[in-house]
């Protein structure tokens, strides 16, 4: 059976066409390319859809980063196989891997 | 404003010791006032690791043995009426505690000390190997020598047990007196005189609950209590999925799925600090039994002060005509007890036969 | 043992400033800050500036930057734990914790943007001016969909500015400052004549965003933001008290902002409630020692004034310390802070006006719904708090340990204020005397193998 899927919502952010992006960075098994020392939270914001990085781990709940200055912990996500790191205060690196925590209660 | 207010029994202590004590007095029909410092006071019970335990209890005092059993074994129905009347969920489990023991001389150790508990107190328990804790603990160390386990200990979230035992005293005639630090106690004539900033109670009988604060309170009445404060550090991580069916002595993950790790002896008088050495020293053995805590995140510490008698064993005296001492280490495994049995004693006024190895006459030497 | 003259945490204009003065002066000094790049939230991105960002201080910031860069520059370290005799854990990244012995200490964490607890206020969706700016300094990143500016401060007034000017055109800027009588506006005059720069910057801030025609809806009150796992809409009480409701992508909230504390408090550094700022801050000298011998703050971390003041708090910080240490005699330490002190004394004159004019008005934790979260980690609610002091907890402390209030990962950052707030009115008690919740080492989460891993061969 078929589901009517509704389209993702595109990503909070965007690019000016002035910047252009040429770190390849691969994000949940695909290639992104990110800014020359742009924060992960940033590269995230302006590709993955407007909905969660993360499930907190209490119930569920779908959050996403607030305050970009390492305060909220809303912006955890896994990089390179460690869990629960601030998107907002790491700068992307070529190669780094990197995964939202869409599973309530993270990784192990 | 000063308050001017006489009561039958005034407890002196809001801590886990205290609370559990006016909670008992309360269904024993005595009008109580609970006189609680507040969050400038040294709090033992906001910092402890919550295990409700008997293993290894007795050590240095061979009734201490049965009785700590006894405290266990009354926990549950003290638990379930406590989360009945408050609705507040304590967390408690009595599934198991392992104790890890670092290498096997310290486990023949453990082994030999309990054996001599069982004679004792007649208290179970079982020497398991990794393979064996691994279906609790999953996750142990194969190089961990082993752990001794008691079927009968479990733990309870020692925070919210306290936020119970308060809760319980909202109803009714008691009389809970917050950030209420006694200054002064004076024996005056029929009872006692409690001083504090806000005002003057009078009690007929009055009970030192206050912890390290017994120390001043027994000063009061001329009583110097040998009892000293013993530094514990813990750590907690950040929530985990749920893994750990039971908790041990040193490691054990929360309902909430924190890890809380400890196990820190420090001799250092009344500095309630963490330090860099112990913080590593304990994330370095909660690694060495559980290798996989290593990525797991460390989100806070603390310290809390253990109120120690030279024995590890609990005092009960009255020290005065009418004025109780109570205190232990153990505020939590002993909480139960202490609603029961000892505040029956106090309701009583007088302590009974089964009281006498604790009292402060057996440091007299 | 690693024993640099001083260690200064904080890599914003203050931290910068004060790092050159110090290395001016001969003094050997390691800069360390969270993030991956120097410059704070106000010199973000200066060093390559999008176009209408610089400024004549970004270009002084992006000189600061360039000395900080040659010292002992520590970009991504975080500060886990600072004990009373100065030794201080730094952790870079993933690698090992390093204990330093710095002489002297000086936190210039900066500020943070008051937390809003509002309903919805967790929805993916919701983020904080502050944190669209920063990433429009950074990385030039926009808005890409329906973009709501919401609540009061210069910030909110500068993004909605600078968004404009990046060619992003706001759905509507709603305003929670309240209405203002010519009275009280004649008041804060005395004040604001310290930076008439400022007050005509902000008058045409003012005067660009009206001639842009943004929908602009003032004294607001009441918002609310709804939606099913991200933001939907928006919903308010216009001026006159009507219900209104806009829909969004983006709501950016600004409230102000408020010392980033937690290091002082976790060395117990005495605090004082500011009731003209509406917040906690260190107590401090004139040269911003705070009652820790030893440890210094400048910026707002040290209460918010902005960052003309912080530049020239982290100069006098500096001089301070290198007195301290013996470079320098009274009498240059003097000579040298003149002029600092001068434009610091002006900003904190100035100071007053903005206050005044943008009190915090979006999100007040004492009238919060029953239902409202205050405390985004644990997902403890305005409700639970008031239940759980009703039981006892009247300390925060305790409050804290009934509740699991400020016991998540970002140890009450964003809490402690409104936790407090609600402790105040639901005790009657004035927020000068309550003692807040305590802060705890580790500063920031940390995986317990990095803390094994320190001195190991």
């Amino acid at each position: 059976m078929t589901q009517n899927i509704a389209p993702s919502p595109p990503p909070l952010f965007r690019l000016p066409p002035d910047r252009r992006p040429d770190v390849p960075v691969l994000f949940e098994g695909q290639t992104l390319l990110a800014l020359k020392g742009e924060t992960v939270a940033s590269l995230l914001l302006r590709h993955v859809d407007a909905g969660a990085f993360r499930r907190e781990e209490r119930r569920g709940e779908a959050r996403a980063p607030l305050c970009l200055m390492g305060v909220c912990f809303d912006c955890l996500v896994t990089i390179d196989g460690q869990d629960n790191q601030q998107a907002c205060l790491i700068a992307v690196k070529p190669g780094m891997r990197i995964a939202r925590q869409l599973t309530a209660g993270g990784a192990l | 404003m000063s308050v001017q207010d006489h009561v039958d029994i005034a407890v002196i202590g809001g801590g886990l010791v205290g609370a559990a004590l006016a909670y008992g007095l309360r269904r024993q029909g005595q009008r109580i006032a609970l006189f609680d410092e507040g969050d400038s006071a040294f709090r033992a019970s906001r910092g402890n690791f919550g295990l409700v335990c008997a293993g290894g209890k007795g050590g240095q005092l061979d009734d201490y043995a049965p009785w700590a059993l006894q405290g266990v074994e009354v926990w549950k129905d003290f638990g379930d009426r406590l989360v009945a009347e408050t609705g507040i969920d304590i967390e408690l489990e009595q599934n198991g505690l392992p104790v890890f023991c670092p290498d096997p001389a310290a486990l023949a150790e453990r082994v030999a000390m309990m054996e001599r508990l069982q004679r004792r107190s007649g208290l179970a328990f079982e020497v398991h190997s990794p393979a064996e804790i691994d279906r609790y603990m999953p996750g142990v160390s194969a190089d961990v020598p082993g752990a001794v386990f008691c079927a009968i200990d479990g733990a309870a979230n020692p925070m919210l047990l306290l936020r119970a035992l308060h809760a319980s005293l909202l109803t009714g005639d008691a009389v809970l007196r917050r950030d209420a630090r006694v200054e002064r106690l004076e024996a005056v004539s029929g009872g006692y005189r409690l001083v504090t900033a806000q005002g003057v109670t009078r009690c007929e009988r009055v009970v030192l609950a206050a912890g390290l604060g017994n120390l001043g309170l027994g000063q009061d009445l001329g009583v110097t209590l040998p009892i000293k404060p013993m530094r514990g550090q813990i750590l907690v991580t950040e929530r985990c999925p749920p893994r750990m069916k039971v908790p041990s002595e040193h490691v054990r993950q929360t309902r909430d799925g924190t890890y809380l790790l400890g196990g820190s002896w420090e001799d250092v008088g009344f500095d309630t600090g963490t330090t860099a050495e112990v913080t590593r020293a304990i994330a370095r053995r909660a690694i060495s039994y559980f290798p996989f805590l290593s990525t797991v995140r460390l989100v806070r510490s603390w310290s809390a002060l253990r109120i120690l008698a030279p024995d590890n064993a609990p005092i009960y005296d009255e020290i005065a005509p009418g004025a109780f001492l109570v205190t232990c280490h153990s505020g939590v495994s002993l909480a139960a007890i202490h609603a029961g049995k000892v505040a029956g004693w106090i309701a009583d006024g007088a302590l009974p036969a089964e009281a006498d190895p604790f009292r402060l006459g057996r440091f007299a030497d | 043992m690693t024993e640099p003259d001083l260690l200064i945490i904080g890599g914003g204009i203050a931290g910068l400033s004060a790092a050159a003065t110090a290395r001016d002066l001969g003094l050997s000094v390691t800069l360390a800050d969270e993030r991956p790049a120097p410059g704070g939230n106000i010199l973000a991105g200066a060093e390559a500036p999008p176009k209408g960002i610089a400024s004549a201080l970004t270009r002084r910031g992006a000189a600061l930057i360039a000395a900080a860069r040659a010292a002992d520059f520590r970009p991504a370290t975080q500060a886990l734990r600072i004990d009373a005799d100065l030794a201080v854990q730094l952790v870079t990244g993933t690698g090992p914790v390093e204990t330093l012995h710095p002489k002297r200490l000086l936190l210039a964490t900066g500020a943070v943007e008051r937390p809003v607890p509002l309903p919805g206020a967790t929805l993916p969706g919701v983020m904080m001016a502050g944190a669209a700016q920063l990433l429009l300094k950074t990385s030039g990143a926009l808005p890409a969909g329906r973009t709501i500016l919401a609540g009061s401060g210069p910030l909110l007034l500068l993004v909605a500015r600078q968004l404009l000017a990046a060619g992003v055109r706001p759905v509507a800027l709603v305003e929670t400052t309240p209405h203002q009588s010519l009275g009280q506006l004649v008041a804060t005059l005395p004040a604001a004549r310290h930076a008439p720069g400022l007050v005509a910057q902000g008058a045409g801030m003012t005067l660009a965003l009206r001639r842009a025609g943004v929908p602009w809806l003032r004294q607001a009150s009441a918002l609310t933001i709804q939606g099913t796992g991200r933001v939907e809409t928006l919903r308010f009480h216009d001026a006159k008290g009507r219900a209104q409701e806009l829909a969004a992508d983006l709501v950016l909230l600004h409230d102000g902002v408020i010392p980033q504390d937690q290091a002082t408090r976790l060395l117990h550094c005495a605090e004082d409630w500011h009731p003209g700022r509406q917040a906690y801050e260190p107590r401090a000298d004139l040269w911003g020692e705070t009652s820790r011998a030893g440890v210094f703050v400048a910026g707002d971390c040290a209460g918010v004034r902005g960052a003309l003041a912080a530049e020239q708090a982290g100069i006098l910080a500096a001089l301070q310390i290198a007195h301290q240490l013996g470079r320098i005699d009274a009498g240059k330490r003097d000579a040298l802070a003149r002029e600092p002190r001068r434009l610091l004394d002006r900003q904190s004159a100035f100071r007053p006006f903005l206050d005044a004019r943008f009190p915090p008005r979006l999100a007040d934790p004492a009238g919060a719904e029953e239902s409202q979260v205050i405390c985004r980690c644990e997902g403890v609610t305005a409700g639970a708090l008031r239940m759980a002091i009703r039981q006892g907890a009247t300390g925060a402390d305790q409050l804290k340990s009934f509740t699991r209030c400020g016991m998540g990962r970002c140890q009450g950052r964003s809490c402690s204020l409104a936790m407090t707030r609600i402790l105040a009115s639901e005790t009657g008690t004035a927020m000068e005397d309550l003692r807040r919740q305590g802060v705890r080492a580790p500063l920031k989460p940390v995986p317990l193998g990095q803390i094994a891993q320190e001195g190991e061969a």
